[in-house]
């Protein structure tokens, strides 16, 4: 995935001013700065939520400035969401099974003909479980999403992302308001999956103590626009990125 | 078998007319509610144009299937009145209607089933097309900019029918012909058991529709679209399917009330009755599941007809006109619901898909290889399922 020059304006002010970027497949990525700094705004451009004014965003060759999120997503550039956005009346299998790309009985005429989708559904289903196995989602496969703890559903997201056939997820603070323990569980997961698949991923985090642990390449934003990168001994020594953190 | 059924219900007196009346409305109002809970109640699609679908059914039968009918007798050697001009299709329609096209109907069932099936099939069609006429403009919209939309699609397409007399008489409004004219007992009870059995056959539709993957996908997009569109799926393509096919199943309700009364008129078609009412049936029985909206609709329409159907006791303990009780009623039955039992009195279930045994699909050790899991498919690219079309 690359971006050119990417600009998104909020009325006169850039909330992303100028960003170009590029990652390349089967890295761990993380996105730092500031509350504010444009990190979100940036991964809505790149996820078709937003539309921005300026630049070019392409991925595997394709622009895809502009797109319409399920167009992207279906390309195989997935994300999850800052707040945990789960189906809440839905089961946590359930939450998994509506991610699967191309389900026949989720046509609206051939959902009228089990047959035709029953075996689709059923092997699904032996995915979707396989998935919440390696997440450790398991055991809560029938309980409604609602009922799932934090960290639960933050593994919920990432499960769902690689249901829909992601290979670039864009996780939007993944270990936010998680417990250390549950934090390097779910990077440990990040990691094989990037090991096993050669999913890349672009982590927004402000957990800069356990992510930089884990992370390939460091982009450091402030102020909308791209201010560092680098490995994370690097980033994380800049003049510039302390300053952005802790002022003048 | 035809005379024998019609032996049976013999003439409709008293309080075997309620019963009558209350079946019918009952099978009407539960198509479209069913049609609703299907759009709000599990894709979160707040339709409120159902009146508009309803009107189009309607509209279907004294605009295209009466003059069919004309034509038809007319070849078959009868002279009608002549109903040419806006006037002639008003004050000779109860001439042709009742003199000349009914008797002929009586003699010729085949032909009065034909068109009573016609009806069925072009309303399902200008239902969805009109279906998906609404979703263009509001289809994309917030909920409660859709809600007006819809809102005033409803209001719109009944000052065309009270403007336009050769769509359905203008105000004044068309008799229609008599499809059930061959039935020796009384019209109702034939028309309440079609009506009855749409809406039974209706319910097995949505109902199966419900219980499948589908309908998980309609409750995922009602819980939160944006995560739906996250994962790769056209929300907007969807909720306009959605919307299609409940407005053709919708449609067929107007059909049906049009050949109860054999009479159309735009005046019968209001919001209240065919949106609001609807509305309230669904929220008093509870969204998100078909027996709570059968529950809701029957207790609404057993509740209404007997209002109608007893006026004049009731009349004696109110110091205002009876008429405006429906009124107040619905309007307090909306506020107490959702004050006090906002789920409606039958909440929503678990989905439930039979006939896949999902805890033990998910217990049992399969592992599955990763690198031949289903993967992302490039824009443009067909759905696996959709082998005639690559």
């Amino acid at each position: 995935m690359r971006t050119e020059n990417v600009k998104k304006y909020f009325g006169k002010f850039a909330a992303v001013d100028g960003v170009s970027l590029s990652l390349k497949e089967g890295g761990i990525y993380l996105l730092v700065g500031p509350n504010g700094c444009g990190k979100t705004t940036l991964v809505n451009c790149l996820s078709g939520i937003f539309k921005p004014e300026e630049g070019r965003i392409y991925y595997r060759g394709k622009d895809i400035t502009g797109w319409e999120m399920y167009k992207i997503a279906r390309l195989g550039l997935v994300r999850t969401f800052q707040i945990a956005s789960p189906f809440l009346r839905l089961t946590t299998l359930e939450n998994m099974l509506v991610a699967l790309p191309d389900n026949a009985g989720e046509n609206i005429f051939l959902s009228l003909f089990k047959p035709s989708w029953l075996e689709s559904e059923i092997s699904a289903v032996r995915r979707a479980a396989e998935l919440l196995r390696i997440l450790g989602l398991r055991h809560v496969w029938a309980m409604p999403a609602k009922t799932l703890s934090g960290g639960e559903l933050k593994l919920l997201e990432i499960g769902r992302a690689l249901m829909s056939g992601g290979e670039t997820i864009l996780l939007d603070e993944p270990v936010g308001s998680i417990d250390p323990k549950l934090c390097h569980q779910i990077f440990s997961h990040i990691i094989r999956l990037r090991d096993e698949l050669g999913i890349t991923f672009l982590v927004i985090e402000h957990r800069l103590e356990v992510a930089a642990q884990y992370a390939d390449w460091v982009f450091a934003m402030d102020r909308g626009k791209i201010i560092c990168e680098g490995t994370a001994e690097e980033v994380f020594e800049d003049p510039r990125v302390v300053t952005s953190y802790l002022g003048e | 078998m035809i005379e024998l059924i019609g032996t049976l219900a013999g003439e409709i007196t008293g309080e075997a007319r309620l019963i009558v009346d209350i079946a019918m409305f009952f099978g009407l109002l539960v198509i479209v509610a069913m049609a609703l809970n299907f759009q709000y109640g599990n894709a979160g699609v707040p339709n409120m144009g159902c009146a508009v679908q309803v009107i189009v059914g309607a509209f279907t039968v004294s605009a295209i299937t009466m003059r069919l009918a004309f034509w038809i007798v007319e070849s078959a050697g009868i002279k009608l009145l002549p109903y040419a001009s806006d006037f002639d299709w008003v004050y000779n329609n109860q001439i042709n209607v009742h003199i000349l096209v009914n008797p002929y109907l009586k003699e010729h069932p085949m032909i009065a089933i034909s068109l009573l099936l016609f009806s069925m099939a072009v309303a399902l069609v200008l239902g969805a097309l009109i279906g998906w006429l609404m979703s263009l403009p509001a289809i994309k919209l917030r909920a409660t900019y859709l809600m007006i939309v819809l809102i005033t699609m409803a209001d719109t397409s009944q000052i065309f029918g009270r403007n336009m007399p050769q769509i359905s008489g203008g105000t004044l409004g068309v008799f229609i012909p008599n499809v059930f004219a061959w039935y020796p007992g009384d019209r109702g009870v034939i028309t309440a058991v079609i009506t009855l059995a749409i809406g039974l056959v209706a319910f097995f539709i949505f109902r199966t529709m419900l219980n499948s993957p589908y309908g998980r996908l309609m409750r995922a997009i009602r819980e939160n679209e944006v995560t739906v569109a996250s994962v790769g799926k056209n929300v907007v393509g969807i909720r306009r399917n959605i919307l299609v096919f409940a407005s053709g199943i919708t449609a067929l309700a107007g059909v049906l009330n049009a050949f109860y009364f054999s009479f159309v008129v735009e005046a019968n078609y209001q919001r209240a009755w065919w949106t609001y009412w609807p509305w309230l049936m669904l929220i008093l029985g509870g969204p998100g599941n078909n027996a709570g909206t059968f529950l809701g609709c029957a207790l609404v329409v057993a509740m209404r007809r007997i209002i109608i159907y007893y006026k004049w006791i009731f009349d004696q303990y109110f110091f205002f006109p009876i008429s405006y009780f429906e009124d107040i009623l619905l309007g307090t039955l909306l506020i107490v619901v959702m004050i006090f039992r906002p789920s409606g009195l039958i909440p929503e279930k678990l989905l439930y898909i039979p006939g896949v045994p999902y805890g033990r699909l998910v217990r049992e050790e399969v592992r599955v290889d990763w690198r031949k899991a289903p993967r992302a498919r490039a824009a443009g690219e067909k759905p696996r399922w959709m082998f005639w079309r690559r």
